[in-house]
């Protein structure tokens, strides 16, 4: 358990020390997760103290953004000033993004399925008729 | 005054920070089930305007509060590395789905901009939000370094990331639905590159694939994004 909070711990430092020495702002902890990724791609599945980490920390995620998220609130002076335009940037945008990226991967994938699965379909067409 | 000194200290302790933190999640908690798990009654979101309503009232600063609820907002590292483990579980299936990957971030990243910094500009936004909005979907750590480079207020991007991140894990598997996404592939994706942790974390409740496809989306969107807005501000400095 202890060494899979540190094994945690070494892949964000080292993320956070990667990320800076990028001299572009990159996530440390997205690199961080690469990392433990690529040292944990040698096992079938992950190591039994990592899995549990997660599973307890994971489905709990959403509660780590609250004390951040609880700070919009000190920031309505600035966003009313201009609220309209940010709540639609925020709003609309993501909302946009969203449903575009969704859309074209559904059709992307429906249409790598149908490639896929054309094979079997018209052996079993085939079967059918005979 | 000793007694006034007492009590701001109680304000920025652990005990009240993330006392408060974890007594608003639980309100928000069993409000969401009382609403029957509407989206619009979502349990993060409550649980942000409870304590701001909270903080708000006791006159406490968010700067103080932060103090002490930050044994809960250091978490959020570790629980970004820790996505490589639901990845891993659904290694294969990623590994076949690279293509559809790559084009979701290059689709998502794009619309997303485009769409952010269209609205915002449509309805008359100054420069200065327009800089402050363009790393939005980016993880808030990394987007703080871009509107740092910037030259915008970070504790403003804070803000707009956290917003960003609560439309996407609020109405994310809603709008994705109404799409026509049925594939849980394109759900993860999308919310992940468009929310980031917010949206990752909301689904990962959805179900393992699309928890798995949110993260990587998220990964792979956040470095993107942060990479080009990061040269971008280097290079027409």
């Amino acid at each position: 358990m202890l060494e899979a909070v540190l094994r945690v711990t070494f892949w964000l430092a080292a993320g956070e020390a990667a990320a800076r020495l990028a001299g572009v702002p990159l996530p440390g902890s997205v690199l961080g997760l690469l990392g433990l990724y690529a040292d944990m791609a040698r096992h079938k599945a992950p190591p039994e103290p990592l899995a549990r980490l997660a599973d307890g920390l994971l489905p709990n995620m959403a509660i780590l953004f609250v004390p951040a998220g609880a700070g919009v609130i000190a920031h309505t002076d600035i966003i009313r000033a201009e609220g309209l335009p940010i709540l639609g940037a925020v709003i609309g945008g993501t909302l946009i993004g969203i449903a575009v990226t969704a859309a074209t991967v559904e059709r992307l994938a429906a249409w790598e399925h149908q490639r896929t699965a054309l094979p079997t379909a018209k052996k079993g067409e085939a079967h059918g008729h005979v | 005054m000793s007694e006034n000194l007492s009590f701001s200290s109680l304000a920025m302790s652990p005990l009240f920070g993330v006392g408060l933190t974890l007594g608003a999640y639980v309100v928000g908690v069993k409000l969401q089930l009382l609403c029957r798990g509407h989206m619009l009654a979502n349990s993060t979101m409550i649980a942000m305007a409870t304590v701001g309503l909270f903080l708000t009232m006791l006159g406490i600063s968010h700067e103080a509060y932060m103090i002490g609820a930050s044994p809960i907002h250091i978490l959020l590292g570790p629980a970004v590395v820790l996505l490589a483990v639901p990845l891993l579980r659904q290694a294969a299936l990623i590994r076949s789905s690279r293509i559809l990957i790559i084009i979701a971030v290059m689709v998502g990243v794009a619309s997303g901009l485009t769409a952010g910094l269209g609205i915002a500009w449509l309805l008359g936004a100054s420069n200065a939000t327009l800089l402050a909005l363009a790393p939005k979907s980016v993880t808030a750590g990394a987007a703080i370094g871009v509107a740092e480079l910037l030259g915008s207020l970070p504790s403003f991007t804070t803000a707009l990331v956290v917003m960003t991140g609560l439309v996407g894990a609020v109405a994310g598997p809603w709008i994705a639905k109404l799409s026509g996404a049925r594939d849980e592939r394109a759900i993860g994706l999308a919310m992940g590159i468009a929310s980031h942790g917010q949206g990752t974390a909301r689904a990962l409740r959805i179900s393992p694939v699309a928890g798995a496809f949110a993260g990587i989306g998220m990964a792979i969107g956040s470095v993107v994004t942060a990479g080009l807005l990061g040269c971008l501000a280097v290079f027409t400095r």
